[in-house]
């Protein structure tokens, strides 16, 4: 475990092509020298000036934007309901919101995630100690999977909405593009959190299967030892022949007195009872000894050696369980915002959708509204981002809890005082000890809160629709008062004559 | 051997989702590690079934027919979400019994592994599976007769007949499918009454033993007995592991599927009282109703019998346990062993399914209703 080369393979040495682009596009700041000599992350006040301007440049762009493409939106504020324009101007900043969210904790962080990553490297080591390799090499291959179905759903959104939606013969038009940067930038930020936390499950899973494998290779230890005939005869451990547990049963009405007619039964229980446990009352000790010998074929023979072990397994799992809360923590922000985004958007484009098919007006920079299909593409892009994290850190959340279940198996398969008291002890510390998720405490990041984000997605929904319904009736409603009154004024100046006439009909356009 | 232990009537009721495509392992239940010869016909029956309720969906969907009803657009938007809902509930549960038996398979083998005994005789089985069986055919009774009642009592118009012939079938499997979830959850319940029954016992006798008299080498029986109901535990703990693997889609979607469904008949029901339509088909969703509570009891059963073995397992006497005797150190492991293992019924951990559930079922439906109460006036004045 010297300096130079490191024992095992750093993580980020798998973030590399991320990194890069992150870089570029201004996601994190740090340096990109010695990311790319050392695989590390250090803090660079360069790289947080760029950040800065890109920040800005993005703000102002986004503003240009909204601005050029906001002058329909002005006659939408009289045409429709005051409402879909509030909503309309509140959602268009969001995403802003949002984009400034994440990078500015990624300045504020530029120290901390790579001491988060040399964490986990030294995780790493131990695990690899313990003879628990932990395999990165296919972490690359996420990464770039993540990048590219990012790249697949903001261009084809992207140029969905051109073909349909923009009016390309404006030069304006252009500029549409600007808007998919904050959701861009937002999803490139996210996939440095899901593959992180996803290395961290893949350590637990590890330290799982670590545990597992102990018990495998002692239930095969013992089958040998016993002269079982299947591994599986044993691991299911059914040495008990059927009538020792009619035996039991018989003891039991015995006790509870059900048959005490019956003259048999004045037998003395505990008499009875002594010959029905003499299923050759196997000394442990005995078998214990011809384990110690065997030490060498199942490491949970020896219990001594074995303390050890589940010591520092549990160990590393505490680590990594705290490294899990800094992850979260660096990230709770951004992942509170993404979470009201993903919850905003969603309801705000649905009920955009309902408003087009009404074939009322709706915000410009909603357009994507307008069509069925391009709503759809959208919506899985936010929703498949909210829930992959969420589903991540659940399925994480669950790993670290497996750990006190393989623990639990490794003790009883041993059968072993000495292992028991370990075994209780840190089964104790781990369920003490387990890793939740979530997003500044506000809620927990596992697929309950789905539940409670769909159940509120319907029911704004339908409120909003409400609203718009009655809105809408009660437009209609004016209009049609206001056209009767004006017909019954055209009526009214009809029958009367002159003057009155004339003034009715030059008022007439100006309605 | 195994399909012996298995007893005619699980055979007879797994032969029956078979034939729906839903138990895609062949039977008799022996060689479940491979799956067995005559399970590639069973995975192709399945898909056919899959490619023809799409076919449906699609039909549904594309034909110019009255297949969702037409009267205004939000009746047909929710006729429509009735039929998209199904339709996913249909693909979840086909891709499901496609990929996921392995998983049925593995809980199959963990049942045949702790169900030993001898082969019982027909009464005995009925009165093993009897809830199962009562909830099986109470709702399928109820299901046939109140289609029977509907077909004679109701005038068909041309929109009804096709609705409820594309629609029935779709029904038909999300019930039978829920019916599944009941049989597997009700295979685990009896294995958890099982271990509760003896671990009283043990409880039992342990009491009697220290208060009465003792003998030589009886604590250690009870150790070894309770290390034997560990690992017991353990196999059953992994039977509900495999059950939440093998069908974790479909619990979601059969239960999103009866939900949308009971609530969009929920608001048609109003809809027809309000407008003063004389179509009776509404009270067709009273099996819908029964379903869900159906598949709550079991499972909630299911995790209340884990509290009562962690009981039972407490009211051990264990002498001088003070110091670490070794009885109490294992009566102490089993307890935290039940503690993270704690069996949690869950469709994809979104929502345990317990009586909670339904409350919020219940309550989520009549807060829609409220809504639809107030929508109806505004809808058919804007449709007028």
């Amino acid at each position: 475990m010297s300096q130079p080369t490191p024992l095992v393979q750093p993580l980020l040495q798998q973030f590399q092509q991320l990194f890069f682009l992150s870089k570029l596009v201004g996601v994190l700041p740090q340096d990109l020298e010695s990311f790319r000599t050392k695989n590390v992350l250090e803090k660079s006040s360069r790289g947080m000036w760029y950040l800065l301007g890109t920040i800005v440049a993005y703000v102002a762009l986004y503003n240009f934007l909204i601005i050029s493409f906001g002058e329909e939106d002005r006659t939408l504020k009289a045409s429709q309901s005051t409402l879909t324009f509030v909503i309309g101007i509140f959602l268009t900043y969001i995403g802003l919101i949002m984009m400034a969210t994440d990078q500015i904790t990624a300045l504020r962080n530029q120290s901390k995630l790579g001491e988060l990553y040399e964490r986990i490297q030294v995780v790493d080591e131990r695990l690899y100690r313990e003879n628990c390799v932990v395999d990165n090499s296919r972490l690359h291959v996420r990464i770039r999977l993540m990048i590219v179905l990012t790249f697949l759903f903001e261009i084809s959104v992207l140029m969905a909405t051109y073909i349909k939606l923009v009016d390309l013969t404006e030069w304006i038009a252009f500029f549409w593009c600007i808007s998919a940067i904050p959701t861009f930038i937002n999803s490139l930020d996210k996939i440095w959190f899901a593959v992180s936390l996803f290395a961290l499950k893949s350590r637990f899973e590890a330290i799982n299967a670590t545990l597992d494998e102990l018990v495998a290779t002692h239930a095969k230890f013992k089958a040998w030892q016993s002269g079982a005939e299947t591994e599986s005869e044993l691991i299911l451990d059914s040495n008990s022949p059927p009538q020792y547990d009619s035996n039991l049963e018989y003891l039991y009405k015995e006790l509870r007195g059900m048959d005490i007619g019956s003259a048999k039964n004045k037998v003395s229980p505990i008499a009875h009872s002594m010959n029905s446990f003499g299923e050759s009352i196997k000394t442990p000790q005995k078998l214990r000894k011809t384990m110690v010998n065997m030490a060498h074929e199942s490491e949970l023979a020896n219990p001594a050696k074995v303390e050890e072990k589940l010591n520092n397994l549990c160990q590393v799992h505490d680590e990594i369980c705290e490294i899990g809360k800094a992850l979260n923590e660096l990230w709770s922000y951004p992942i509170l915002t993404l979470m009201a985004y993903g919850f905003l958007i969603f309801t705000a484009q649905l009920y955009f959708l309902y408003c087009a098919t009404q074939a009322q007006a709706i915000p410009s920079l909603f357009r994507s509204a307008k069509d069925p299909f391009i709503t759809l593409f959208v919506l899985c892009y936010t929703s498949g981002k909210c829930i992959y994290l969420i589903y991540l850190s659940w399925k994480t959340s669950l790993a670290s809890k497996r750990t006190g279940i393989s623990l639990h198996k490794c003790g009883v398969v041993a059968d072993d005082n000495l292992l028991y008291e370990v075994v209780n002890h840190l089964s104790l510390k781990l369920l003490n000890h387990s890793v939740d998720f979530s997003a500044c405490g506000f809620f927990t990041l596992d697929m309950e809160t789905l539940y409670g984000v769909s159940g509120g997605i319907t029911s704004y929904l339908i409120i909003l629709i409400q609203f718009n319904l009655a809105a809408q009736q009660a437009k209609d409603a004016i209009q049609a008062f206001n056209s009767f009154n004006e017909t019954a004024s055209l009526i009214g100046a009809e029958m009367e004559n002159g003057t009155f006439s004339f003034t009715s009909t030059t008022l007439s356009p100006t309605n | 051997m195994m399909s012996g232990r298995f007893g005619g009537v699980l055979q007879c009721h797994l032969r029956f989702y078979q034939l729906c495509g839903f138990h895609t392992l062949s039977l008799p239940l022996k060689d479940w590690q491979r799956g067995g010869e005559k399970s590639w016909l069973l995975r192709g029956w399945a898909v056919c079934l899959l490619v023809a309720f799409s076919a449906v969906t699609l039909l549904v969907f594309t034909s110019n027919e009255e297949y969702l009803y037409q009267g205004d657009r939000f009746g047909q938007v929710n006729d429509g979400l009735k039929f998209c809902f199904a339709e996913l509930a249909v693909v979840s549960i086909y891709a499901e019994s496609l990929c996921r038996h392995r998983q049925l398979a593995r809980f199959f083998s963990l049942y045949a592994s702790l169900h030993h005994g001898p082969a019982l005789g027909l009464w005995q089985q009925w009165r093993q599976h009897a809830r199962y069986l009562i909830v099986f055919y109470v709702l399928a009774v109820t299901d046939l007769s109140l289609l029977a009642l509907f077909w004679d009592q109701q005038i068909m118009t041309k929109h009804l007949l096709l609705f409820w012939t594309t629609f029935q079938p779709f029904i038909c499997a999300v019930h039978l499918r829920n019916m599944q979830f009941v049989l597997h959850l009700e295979l685990l319940r009896q294995q958890l009454v099982q271990m509760e029954q003896e671990l009283a016992l043990l409880a039992d006798y342990s009491l009697f033993a220290s208060t009465s008299a003792t003998f030589v080498g009886f604590e250690d029986y009870v150790r070894r007995r309770l290390r034997q109901k560990q690992l017991q535990f353990g196999r059953i703990y992994e039977m509900s592991r495999c059950f939440q693997e093998a069908f974790g889609y479909s619990i979601l979607f059969v239960l999103l599927t009866i939900y949308v469904r009971v609530l969009v008949d929920c608001y048609f029901m109003y809809y027809t009282l309000y407008q003063g339509i004389n179509e009776k088909d509404y009270y067709m969703l009273l099996p819908g109703f029964l379903q869900i509570p159906a598949f709550i009891q079991v499972s909630q059963s299911c995790m209340y019998l884990v509290k009562r073995i962690a009981y039972r397992l407490h009211s051990i006497v264990a002498r001088n346990s003070i110091g670490s005797s070794p009885l109490s150190l294992q009566i102490q492991n089993f307890s935290l062993q039940i503690l993270h293992q704690n069996i949690r019924i869950h469709c994809l951990g979104i929502a345990t399914i317990d009586g909670y559930l339904l409350t919020r079922i219940v309550c989520a439906i009549s807060t829609y209703m409220v809504f639809f109460v107030q929508f109806m006036p505004k809808l058919t004045n804007f449709s007028n």
